[in-house]
């Protein structure tokens, strides 16, 4: 059960594109206006230097996951608590990336099958996939799924030139000054910051050492290929429709006719798409089996996925509809994850984690 | 596993035992070409779809054609769009797909009344797309732009897209219209279509597409320019691609095809004045020479490129000194070059802006540049030359 640190990436890549383009941009425009894009670049160079936080926490256990090694560092229980409340979020986020994947394919392929139909068919495919394949199968799988949805989005920010309108993007900063543009760089800083999963994954990286390059490089395109949608969607929309479509880049494809027979790309789109968060929402699936089996001090951590499997299906089901979810995303995501699981715990990690090894070498 | 398979199978057989939600068939599918819209002597909203008929498809190509329509016209009157499509899926045995919809008439009464009520579901509503023509009925009722029966193509509301040329806007004009009423330096035009018939030949199977009707910030309509005026008002708000332009020289007149169409503006701001500068430049043909000039001769054709340009020149300033004077709507997008060049001005100005628009001192520049004199050099002798 290894995966090589490229097939890492592809992981990484996968499941960043898949919502940072399709969640963050509206609301970036929304606050940051023409210069979205500018946020968007604050958000990159926010999301580098948190995964290189993160990368040096995981290198520093490499041998273990989160679960293990937050009980190394803080001891028992304030360790299983950490870890607990790591699992917390992760069970919400999976959960929420569900249940927006349902809404989304009903919205615009399937009006009147019920959600759930929807969700339970993806769960079963995550399972199948978590149970038989593990980590690998989903690395395996994200290697194909990866440069798929890579050339995909090319190909529609290719197409979709000719309908750019690049005044739009005019003027820049005066608009909008620096602190918008700070904020509006959180949303996607904290989508860039799901990296954080390689404190989880990281055990099963062959070689922990190389990892670095291969999770800059992912964020670098996750947060590059943001920012060109920032750009196409405001130069396309402008910043009135752009802010206020739930899923611009989506919109966008939608708009595309090139030379009149190429058009209504969006199926081909939605299609690929559904790869990128299958591959996202599996790896979420493994982590919190994998995780909660650690936790519970449970051996053989495929039986539970018999119980994380249906408790997240659960919780996709609970919230009302789309707002509750885009909530979710605003509020408990970037307001209270954000700070304390991406940003805080982590440097608090590193600190306790060198303190640490002085003290061992002291002694 | 005993556990997983179990789980596997009743969710299995919860998905056959079900139906299917969203089975459609293509021939259960009504396609929507065309919408038209308008408000009834009543004050209520009417809304008429031109819906296509598959099976006439085939009898016109066949048997050459017996003058059937591939559509036909359905309306509704009430309150609002969405309660009429519910009324009009009411008159059709197919199910409604909007997905195909390529233009929308509008009234021109209504678009007088103003389109801020209409607008949201155009691009609320998942089932439509945005890539969309939109036109207003020029002295007329959209729905008559429906029942035009065009022998280039079954669905006049395809026409209406195809013969956009007049600002090449094509179906981004739904975008374009949208865009510009969410900005606050510019106001929203829209391309007019004409469907009165001039001669007993076209009645019934042309429209013509000759005018732009000017919107102000509330999306009422406020004014039309036609013809000349208003391929002008293309040119300097910038979306025009090519157009002849002919003019009197005084020695006769001079057709030039003029593509390449591009405008620049430049602005300054003086105390309490507001300048701006327009250039407009385009590369041309030379199509009709009445004129005993010799346009290969460089220094005859620079001559006449010079005046040619300042006739021009003054006509387009006058057509913005009439925009600015009878509608007073920033349709060019001044404000909006005001914005990007003077940003922090710009924020005093925006709320003011249809006040200071007419105030604008505006100087127009076109540099157009003959660059063939098609396939002849002077004028064959007695074919026209006045000797």
């Amino acid at each position: 059960m290894k995966i090589s640190s490229w097939q890492l990436f592809w992981i990484l890549t996968t499941l960043e594109i898949s919502m940072s383009i399709w969640l963050t941009v509206s609301p970036t425009i929304e606050i940051a206006r023409q210069d979205a894009w500018i946020s968007l670049v604050v958000a990159g160079i926010i999301g580098l230097a948190l995964s290189w936080v993160l990368v040096k926490v995981s290198q520093r256990h490499a041998s273990q996951t989160l679960i293990e090694f937050a009980q190394t560092l803080f001891g028992k229980w304030l360790g299983k608590l950490i870890g607990v409340l790591y699992l917390l979020v992760w069970y919400s986020v999976c959960a929420d990336i569900l249940r927006i994947f349902s809404l989304f394919i009903k919205q615009v392929l399937f009006h009147d099958t019920p959600m759930w139909i929807i969700s339970m068919l993806m769960m079963i495919a995550m399972a199948y996939i978590a149970l038989v394949g593990s980590v690998e199968a989903i690395a395996r799988f994200s290697e194909m799924a990866g440069p798929l949805l890579l050339l995909g989005i090319l190909i529609t920010f290719i197409l979709n030139i000719s309908n750019l309108r690049l005044t739009l993007m005019l003027p820049v900063f005066m608009d909008t000054g620096a602190m918008s543009i700070l904020k509006g760089s959180f949303v996607n800083a904290s989508f860039l910051g799901e990296s954080m999963m390689i404190m989880m994954l990281i055990p099963f990286v062959a070689n922990p050492k190389k990892i670095l390059k291969p999770v800059i490089f992912s964020i670098c395109i996750a947060s590059m290929l943001a920012i060109i949608t920032a750009i196409m969607v405001v130069s396309t929309f402008g910043i009135q429709i752009g802010s206020t479509l739930y899923f611009p880049y989506f919109s966008m494809v939608r708009f595309i006719n090139y030379l009149d027979f190429i058009q209504n790309m969006d199926v081909w789109i939605v299609f690929i798409w559904i790869f990128s968060v299958f591959v996202k929402l599996s790896i979420y699936l493994f982590i919190n089996s994998y995780g909660t089996a650690q936790l519970l001090g449970v051996k053989k951590w495929r039986k539970m996925i018999a119980f994380t499997a249906p408790v997240i299906f659960a919780a996709t089901l609970t919230p009302a509809n789309l707002f509750g979810l885009l909530d979710f995303a605003n509020l408990v995501w970037i307001r209270l994850i954000f700070p304390i699981f991406i940003v805080g715990f982590p440097i608090i990690f590193l600190f306790a984690s060198m303190i640490r090894k002085r003290m061992l070498a002291a002694s | 596993m005993k556990i997983f398979r179990c789980f596997i199978i009743c969710s299995l057989c919860s998905l056959l035992l079900t139906g299917c939600w969203d089975r459609n068939e293509i021939n259960e599918y009504a396609f929507w070409i065309g919408t038209a819209l308008d408000v009834t002597e009543s004050g209520k909203l009417e809304k008429s779809a031109q819906i296509a008929i598959p099976a006439e498809f085939k009898t016109l190509k066949g048997s050459g054609g017996k003058g059937e329509r591939a559509n036909i016209v359905v309306s509704a009157t009430g309150s609002s769009i969405v309660d009429l499509i519910q009324q009009i899926q009411e008159k059709l045995p197919r199910r409604i797909f909007l997905g195909h919809r390529r233009s929308i008439f509008i009234g021109e009464k209504l678009a007088h009344n103003g389109l801020v009520d209409i607008m949201d579901q155009f691009t609320r509503n998942p089932d439509t797309r945005m890539r969309t023509d939109i036109f207003v009925v020029n002295d007329g009722k959209g729905k008559d732009a429906l029942t035009i029966n065009s022998p280039f193509n079954q669905f006049s509301a395809i026409v209406a897209v195809h013969q956009d040329r007049y600002c090449r806007l094509g179906d981004t004009s739904l975008r374009d219209f949208l865009l510009d009423a969410g900005r606050d330096g510019i106001r929203p035009s829209m391309p007019m279509i004409d469907i009165a018939p001039v001669n007993k030949l076209e009645e019934n199977k042309i429209i013509e597409v000759r005018a732009v009707a000017i919107f102000n910030k509330d999306l009422k309509m406020v004014g039309k320019v036609r013809d000349r005026e208003s391929l002008e008002l293309f040119w300097v708000k910038g979306v025009l691609k090519n157009q002849y332009v002919s003019e009197e020289t005084g020695e006769g007149s001079i057709s030039l095809y003029v593509s390449n169409l591009k405008r620049k503006f430049s602005t300054t701001i003086e105390g309490d004045k507001l300048k701006v500068r327009v250039k407009l430049i385009g590369n041309a043909r030379v199509v009709e020479n009445n004129t005993p000039i010799d346009l290969s001769v460089s220094s005859q054709r620079i001559h006449t490129e010079r005046k040619f340009n300042k006739i021009k020149a003054q006509q387009i300033e006058a057509t913005i000194r009439k925009i600015q004077k009878e509608y007073g709507q920033d349709v060019f997008g001044f404000g909006e070059e005001f914005h990007r060049e003077h940003p922090k001005q710009w924020k005093k100005l925006k709320a003011q802006w249809d006040q200071k628009f007419p105030t604008i001192e505006v100087a127009v520049d076109v540099g157009i540049k003959i660059q063939s004199t098609g396939d002849i050099r002077k004028r064959i002798p007695r074919i026209g030359a006045r000797e």
